[in-house]
């Protein structure tokens, strides 16, 4: 099961078949591109994944890997002038790259929501939190909306935030860090979507609420059976929530396990890299002087002037002349492991 | 707290203006006189208790005259601003929310408007016959055709500035995420415009709004001042401007109050629309 290309259709068709078919999410080939004055830049560059229903895919890799732009494509949310140049997005059926703007626009919030990094950003500052939990409801189920501000104390309440009738009449700046998120949670959750994006849920809030979030999340996860994919480049939340993980690198997929196999046996130099840099509590022994933080040393390489071989090879201690030469494809690591490295054992 | 009462001053003092415009019908009934009653045997009265600024050239009394222009001239302002403001804003919605062609279409309009040579286009606009445009006889001869027509004309002329401002207004909101996540819950362009974009740019609005006030009466009464605008016998303080004119060595009571007048209201919108911007923009200092 190698291929050279791992964009092509049939190394893909493979793959999707070999996590089981029937997957609520299928993301084939992605490529989403943004012209520049110095010429066009490959910000996702043939991504493949699936995400079947109920299912948790963590998505991680550090900024500017391209994780959530390749969510936002998805939603066609792309900020102009970024364009999906290749690929196809099938969600229950329908390809959402090819799907018209008002077909596209009925799915989003009601089939596909998604949850932004800073909830304060996110929430606009003038409307109520009720009328903006209440949207998503008048938008797709034509509720009025004075029963849609009822709708959303109801969601407020089912997101942990106490005194739900006095909150719907207050404004984003009224509210705590961590209640702000509970209501960008509530108003994603509101219309039941089968796919939950959350891009980085949690990086904007201290700790404590952290878990908090994460909890919640889990919670409504296994209530609704929705599906999620959960962007962020915080290795601990990710293995906390998700079933399967993606590690993205410069734009490409570099490594796709289940969570535990990938925390297990990281099979890319990347991941295991990247999960070596995780700082562990009680590994300096009491006394002994302070040791430095783990880092990757380099920066990710310049996608445009990007030569032909593999995209971590400067940074990678594992490196050598045919990792320059061509591009790593994904191949089998372990069963549902796949891996995009040469030197990787399989 | 003289500081509080130097920011509602002028909001105060138009207020008061307004209150003393609409009782015009107390004080007419109370003196028992019409504002449009010429009485030729009382031309260019001294104050008295029956006349307490005194009359007119046609002997008209000049209180009651002063009220009812103010009447005029402050509904022309309020009325024509509100349109002014209401076409700035859509047009500059439409223009920074979609941008592109739309956005250098309107902006070349705006351009255009700003551009043109107002007060020749208006005489000739105050000179069309409304019959000919279909209007109906009924309202193109009425005597309250020159109020709607001064209207329309200064609305459809003052709206520039208001498109501008929100049209910076709008580009700037549309990048911020809220409008992302409200486009990802599944909202319409218009949606967004209307519920999340425009209620943010509600402040400078509100201050274009009170300034355009000022400058709309300031043009209702040049318009009127020139024969163009409110047409007697109603009176505004524009025209009773242009009849004072011919007296003004040997009665300029007849100018100076309504003269006076204008400035006050126009003065004090715009030290309004100051203290508005001042007390409604979290980024303006020394407050």
């Amino acid at each position: 099961m190698t291929s050279l290309d791992p964009a092509a259709p049939t190394a893909e068709d493979e793959a999707v078949g070999a996590t089981g078919a029937g997957m609520l999410l299928e993301v084939q080939g992605l490529e989403v591109t943004f012209p520049t004055t110095r010429g066009p830049l490959k910000a996702v560059d043939g991504v493949s994944y699936s995400i079947a229903a109920g299912q948790t895919l963590g998505v991680v890799g550090e900024s500017g890997c391209g994780k959530s732009v390749a969510a936002l494509a998805i939603l066609g949310l792309l900020p102009p002038p970024g364009a999906v140049t290749a690929g196809q997005v099938l969600f229950a059926g329908a390809d959402l790259v090819r799907l018209d703007r008002g077909a596209l626009r009925r799915l989003r919030g009601d089939r596909l929501a998604m949850i932004f990094q800073d909830p304060l950003s996110a929430l606009n500052p003038v409307v109520p939190i009720g009328d903006q939990v209440g949207e998503t409801l008048v938008i797709h189920r034509q509720v009025a909306p004075s029963l849609a501000r009822k709708e959303a104390a109801a969601l407020l309440r089912r997101v942990g935030i106490s005194d739900p009738d006095r909150r719907i009449t207050e404004y984003p700046h009224q509210l705590s860090g961590g209640m702000r998120q509970r209501a960008v949670i509530a108003m994603a959750v509101a219309c039941r979507p089968a796919l939950l994006f959350a891009d980085e849920p949690t990086t904007a809030l201290d700790v404590t609420v952290q878990a908090q979030i994460l909890d919640l999340l889990d919670e409504l996860r296994a209530d609704t059976g929705m599906a999620m994919q959960f962007i962020s480049h915080n290795l601990a939340v990710v293995s906390r929530l998700a079933d399967e993980v993606v590690v993205m690198y410069a734009g490409r997929i570099v490594e796709r396990a289940p969570t535990n196999e990938l925390f297990r046996h990281p099979a890319h130099p990347y991941t295991q890299a990247l999960i070596d840099t995780v700082p562990v509590k009680g590994r300096r022994p009491l006394g002994s002087p302070p040791t430095k933080l783990a880092s990757i040393p380099g920066q990710v390489a310049d996608m445009r002037t990007a030569g032909p071989g593999c995209r971590f090879a400067a940074r990678c201690p594992q490196a050598a002349y045919d990792c320059r030469a061509a591009e790593p494809p994904l191949r089998e690591a372990g069963k549902n492991h796949w891996v995009a490295c040469f030197r990787a054992a399989t | 707290m003289p500081l509080l009462w130097g920011r509602l001053l002028p909001g105060g003092v138009l207020v008061l203006l307004a209150a003393l415009a609409l009782s015009a019908p107390i004080y007419e009934a109370a003196w028992g006189i019409d504002p449009n009653a010429v009485d030729l045997s009382q031309r260019y009265g001294q104050p008295s208790l029956t006349h307490p600024l005194g009359t007119d050239e046609l002997g008209r009394d000049l209180v009651a005259r002063l009220l009812r222009g103010g009447r005029v001239s402050l509904s022309v302002g309020l009325v024509a601003a509100l349109m002014a403001t209401a076409i700035g804003t859509m047009i500059g919605l439409l223009a920074g929310y979609f941008g592109g062609k739309l956005d250098a279409l309107l902006m070349r309009l705006t351009d255009s408007v700003i551009a043109l040579p107002l007060l020749p286009l208006l005489i000739v606009l105050a000179a069309v016959d409304l019959t000919k445009l279909g209007v109906p006889a009924a309202i193109a001869q009425s005597e309250d055709v020159s109020l709607y027509r001064i209207v329309i004309i200064t609305g459809l002329a003052s709206w520039t500035t208001v498109a501008r401002l929100v049209r910076g207004e709008t580009l700037a909101l549309r990048e911020r995420e809220f409008v992302l996540a409200a486009i990802g819950q599944g909202a319409g362009a218009f949606r967004v415009m209307f519920v999340h974009i425009f209620p943010n740019a509600l402040t400078p609005i509100i201050v274009a709004a009170t300034l355009s006030v000022g400058n709309v009466i300031l043009f209702e009464s040049v318009l009127s001042f020139l024969g163009l605008g409110i047409q007697p016998p109603i009176a505004s303080w524009g025209n009773m401007l242009t009849h004072a004119q011919e007296t003004i060595w040997s009665a300029p009571a007849l100018a100076i109050y309504p003269g006076v007048l204008i400035l006050i209201v126009v003065a004090n919108c715009n030290l309004l629309g100051d203290r508005l911007r001042d007390s409604l923009d979290p980024r303006s200092v020394g407050r």
